[in-house]
This record gives structure tokens, C-alpha cells and sequence, in this order.
């Protein structure tokens, strides 16, 4: 639908979903200056059935004026359709919209208003649980050993706009600022605790140039066409819908810069002694990581999901992150916090049964056993992709 | 009771004093605009809100979110400024800091009517009632309330909002705001 109002805002509606969206920036003098949007929404509530979704979760700003105009139309609606029930979808990224939203809902209960990213993907609470934290910091530890040369074949350089998104605690955006002398970087991430480590982090490192943002990395407020280089590491794999994430990068990234990700397959986890163990625990990890809609063996895809996102010029290449790249106990420490995280939640959660628990965690402690032995080796494969947002 | 400070009624007779940082606070920015000029621009609401919040918000914790809230209580500030019935001279905005706190003053050349009118705004910002008040005007089907914006800013942002008159020829505005949470 188009929106002939302003070219400030936009307001469509999904027929389909019975969803009206508002988007933009909504600050008119008076109300007949959003006038077509208002009597559309008024229409398309009117002809709804059951549920009517306003979705607000891009509407970066609004005044009094717009909400007045938005909120009288929603009254109106209850009033004369009782059999319809109202639900706003806010982000809570877009901080003014709680606090205005809630107060219509005080005036007005039947209208549900919810925070739609507070579940947003499949495996926010185990990925964001804040235990988390320790291991993060020692992967990016050992992947920045391969990565820090790595970056320059997919166009890293120096004095760029860089950003990060899905930075996690933030360790990796504050290594790229000390390695390339960017000009500035945004980190963004939606895990407040790991939001709060990451600046505590770059204020004892004295490092002032990383701007760290919380968001949603599917539904970013950050502009068009900004940055050089964008990164967004491990993170494809943790949401059902990759494609939404990747439509993201490309809009941030300017025209000629580069998209960087890198993912991992989980069943290629290796080691030797006890290969089968391991094997076997690793594909196992493969359809836990499916069982909640997230995709562990999104590595080697990553290629035809840059491809289809639009990007060109696919650069690709694998590394292999291993107990003999630096302390072995560092590998072996990753792994223990796997086997927590995947055998103690994850499983558990799925309703799996003790001896399927055991013999699962059996794979992770061989793996460790593996990477501690004298005459051992052990590896987790990561897949590093990158594209060029065309001119 | 919103729990906020009113100054209201406090007549400044040092008007120089006005632009001078007071109470530990930093001036962060400031800036004068012909009253003429607000008068016919409704879009410079919006850009200064917009321009100004991205300025000041790089140094706090979360430069985007800061900035969507600073962002929209100041265009609240100067739709009321706007719709303020305004006598000729220069519109002053400071924006000073100390801390979590940002101070926001707003010096507004106008008649003693307007003066009163906001000075008793801001009053009633401080009573018992003004909850009930602030969603009384904003669902209101009577048409717009210019005192809507101060008494988000007072209700929604927790803000201490204040009005003085500044001799008999001007109203100063000034609201307190702490947007960022404390950290946990």
C-alpha cells in the first residue's frame, strides 16, 4: 500500500496476517496530516476478524499528535468491534515505544501489547544466559588466532566504519579496533548482560572508538548504507530465519563493502583418541541445535545464503581451531561448557531421557580427554564467508 | 505525585546569568533562534530533536537508545515551545550535564499570560492527580493539549520539570531527565 502522507514514515497492511505496520518517523502539526494513514487504519481494523496486530516495532519516533490520532482510531475500534481483539508489537529496542504503549494498554486492557523481541529467536535464553559470558571470551580467543589473518582476504583494512553485529561481550569488535584502526565501530548485540561485560571491558582497556548498541540484529535502527566492513559471527546459526539477519548486513553495508560471517558445523568436531564418541555426540548436537529451529551446520552454507541475500564476489574458506594452537586446557575448557550448556539445557530441555543424557555427554568428555592427551588432537571446524554488497 | 522539583513562579532578575553553567553542570550545547524562524518551521521540532540527541549521545552507554528517548522528549519540548504563543526575540537551548542527569533549559520570549500559563502547568505537574491528568489529556477527544508534552515528560520520563519567568519577558523552561537505567 502506498503511503501518501509523508515520506517520513510508512504504513502497510498485511492482509494475510491482519498486520498494520507503521514504520518511519511520525511527528505531524496536526492530525489531518496523517490522516490517510489513520482512516486506513481504521478501515483494515474494522474489516478484521478475531486478532488485529499494529505492528510499531519500527516506528522509530512518534508525537503526541500521531498518537492521539492512533490511539482514538484504536478506541473507536473496541468500542465498535467487541469480537476484535487488538495487539500492538513493539520492540523494546525503540525505547520510547514501552512507555508510550503501555499507558494505552492502561487505557485500554483489552488491547494487548507485547515486546515481540523478547523471544525473538529459537535459542535466546541458552545463547544469553549470562554462565555464558566466560566461554565466549575464551572462543574468541582462539578463533582470533586464525581470524586476525584471515580478515584482510575478505577486505578488512584500515580507517573503516566497521560493524559488528551479534558481538556477544564485545571482545571481538575491541580486537578488530586495536588490529585495524577503524574510524569507529558500532557492537551490537540483544544480550544486555553481555551488552553491560562488553562495556565494562572496553572502559579497563581504555578503549573509547567501540560504540556498543543493544538491538536486534533482524530489525536494526542503524542507517543505510553505513559501514565498510560488517561482521556477525556465530550468529547465523542461532536464528530460525538467517535470511532476515543477512537482509540486515547487506542494507548496513555500503554499496562496494563487505559482509563477513563465519559459522560453524558442528558435526565435523573431531578428535582422536575415541572418534566414535565424539562423532557421534557431535551429530547428535546437530539435531539438538534442530530440534529448537537453529541450524549448527550452517558453515558450508553459508556460501548460497550470501548468494541468495544478494551479495557478489563470495569469498570462502574453512579453519580448524585445535587443542595444539595454543594451552590444550583452553580447547578443553570450551568443550566442558559445551557439555553444560548442551547436555544440561538443551537436552534436558527436549525431555531427553538420563541414559541418552549420559551417553551424549560421554562424546564431550572424549573430546576433552582427546585434546589432553599427550598424543592427542582435537578440533572444532569453523566456516568464515564473505560477500560484496554490489555497487 | 510525580515526585519532581517545581520551581514555578521563581523570578530570575539576572537574566546574563541564564547561559552560565550552574551546579556542577557541563554545558554540553547551546544555541539561539530567532523566534520568527520556530514560528515557521514545525520540521525544525523534529530536526533539532533529532540532530541535537545524536549529538550529546555517543558518550552514554547506549548511544542508539539514549538518543530514541533524549530524541523524544526534546521534540516534545520544542512542540510545546512551538505552539507557544511567542513575542520577537531569540529563542535560547542549552542542554547541560552532570552525571546520568541531563539538564535541558529552554528560554522562550514571551508574553506574562504564556508565562502563567506554563508556570501553572508546571504546578500541576506536581499534584496527586497528574497521572490521571496526563491520560485524561492524552486520550482526549477534544482536540490537542499543548501542556500534553510536559506532562509526559513529568509522567512518562520521570522528569523535574520547572518554569520561571524571566523578568517580564520571558519564560525559562527547564527539565532534569535521567534516561539511561542505573546499571544493575
Amino acid at each position: 500500500m502506498a503511503n501518501p502522507d509523508s515520506a517520513s514514515f510508512q504504513f502497510g497492511f498485511d492482509e494475510n496476517d491482519q498486520v498494520f505496520t507503521l514504520s518511519g518517523s511520525m511527528r505531524p502539526k496536526e492530525a489531518s496530516e496523517i490522516s490517510a494513514c489513520l482512516e486506513s487504519l481504521r478501515a483494515c481494523a474494522m474489516r478484521a476478524t478475531g486478532m488485529f496486530y499494529v505492528n510499531v516495532r519500527r516506528l522509530l519516533q512518534s508525537n503526541n499528535v500521531a498518537f492521539n490520532g492512533m490511539a482514538s482510531v484504536l478506541l473507536e475500534v473496541c468500542r465498535e468491534r467487541p469480537d476484535v481483539n487488538v495487539t500492538i508489537t513493539m520492540s523494546s529496542v525503540v525505547g520510547w515505544t514501552p512507555r508510550k504503549f503501555r499507558v494505552l494498554q492502561r487505557k485500554i486492557p483489552r488491547i494487548d501489547v507485547v515486546e515481540y523481541d523478547k523471544d525473538f529467536y529459537p535459542g535466546q535464553a541458552f545463547v544469553e544466559d549470562s554462565s555464558f559470558v566466560s566461554v565466549l571470551r575464551r572462543q574468541t580467543t582462539m578463533t582470533w588466532r586464525h581470524e586476525k589473518h584471515i580478515l584482510p582476504r575478505h577486505g578488512i583494512g584500515e580507517g573503516m566504519k566497521i560493524a559488528d553485529i551479534c558481538c556477544g561481550i564485545g571482545d571481538f569488535a575491541i580486537l578488530l579496533f586495536k588490529e585495524f584502526n577503524p574510524t569507529y565501530v558500532v557492537a551490537l548485540d540483544h544480550a544486555k548482560s553481555s551488552l553491560e561485560y562488553a562495556r565494562k571491558m572496553a572502559k579497563e582497556f581504555d578503549v573509547t572508538g567501540v560504540e556498543y548498541v543493544y538491538g536486534d540484529a533482524a530489525e536494526m535502527l542503524l542507517p543505510n548504507g553505513e559501514f565498510d566492513f560488517v561482521t556477525c559471527r556465530h550468529s547465523l546459526q542461532v536464528f530460525d530465519q538467517p535470511e532476515r539477519i543477512l537482509s540486515e548486513l547487506l542494507r548496513i553495508c555500503k554499496p562496494g563493502g563487505r559482509v563477513y560471517v563465519t559459522n560453524e558445523k558442528n558435526s565435523h568436531c573431531l578428535g582422536e583418541p575415541r572418534s566414535e564418541s565424539i562423532q557421534w555426540t557431535y551429530n547428535e548436537v546437530a539435531k539438538l541445535w534442530k530440534h529448537f529451529n537453529m541450524d549448527i551446520e550452517i558453515g558450508p552454507k553459508s556460501r548460497r545464503l550470501l548468494l541468495d541475500a544478494g551479495f557478489v564476489d563470495i569469498r570462502m574458506e574453512s579453519f580448524m581451531v585445535t587443542n595444539l594452537d595454543g594451552d590444550p586446557e583452553e580447547f578443553a575448557e570450551v568443550v566442558r561448557t559445551w557439555r553444560h550448556m548442551f547436555a544440561e539445557s538443551m537436552a534436558r530441555e527436549r525431555g531427553d531421557d538420563e541414559a541418552f543424557i549420559e551417553k551424549f555427554k560421554k562424546g564431550f568428555d572424549d573430546h576433552i580427554f582427546a585434546a589432553l592427551h599427550p598424543k592427542g588432537y582435537a578440533g572444532w571446524p569453523i566456516w568464515v564467508a564473505s560477500g560484496r554488497k554490489p555497487l | 505525585m510525580c515526585g519532581q522539583v517545581c520551581r514555578a513562579g521563581n523570578c530570575m532578575t539576572d537574566t546574563q546569568n541564564n547561559s552560565l553553567p550552574e551546579d556542577g553542570y557541563d554545558l554540553l550545547l547551546e544555541f539561539d533562534l530567532d523566534t520568527k524562524v520556530l514560528d515557521d518551521q514545525w520540521d525544525y521540532c523534529d530536526y533539532m530533536s533529532s540532530y541535537v540527541a545524536r549529538m550529546v549521545s555517543h558518550d552514554r552507554a547506549d548511544p542508539f537508545m539514549f538518543s530514541n528517548l533524549l530524541s523524544a522528549t526534546l521534540n516534545e519540548l520544542f512542540e510545546t515551545v512551538y505552539r507557544t504563543r511567542k513575542e520577537a526575540g531569540q529563542f535560547r537551548f542549552q542542554l547541560l550535564r552532570k552525571g546520568p542527569i541531563d539538564r535541558i533549559t529552554m528560554l522562550v520570549p514571551c508574553a506574562a499570560d504564556e508565562q502563567e500559563f506554563y508556570i501553572k502547568t508546571a504546578e500541576e505537574l506536581c499534584t496527586a492527580d497528574a497521572s490521571e491528568k496526563y491520560l485524561d489529556l492524552l486520550f482526549s477527544d477534544e482536540g490537542f493539549d499543548r501542556r500534553v508534552g510536559l506532562f509526559e515528560l513529568a509522567i512518562s520520563y520521570k522528569a523535574a520539570v520547572s518554569a520561571d519567568a524571566v523578568e517580564d519577558r520571558a519564560l525559562r523552561l527547564t527539565v532534569d531527565l535521567a534516561l539511561e537505567p542505573e546499571p544493575d
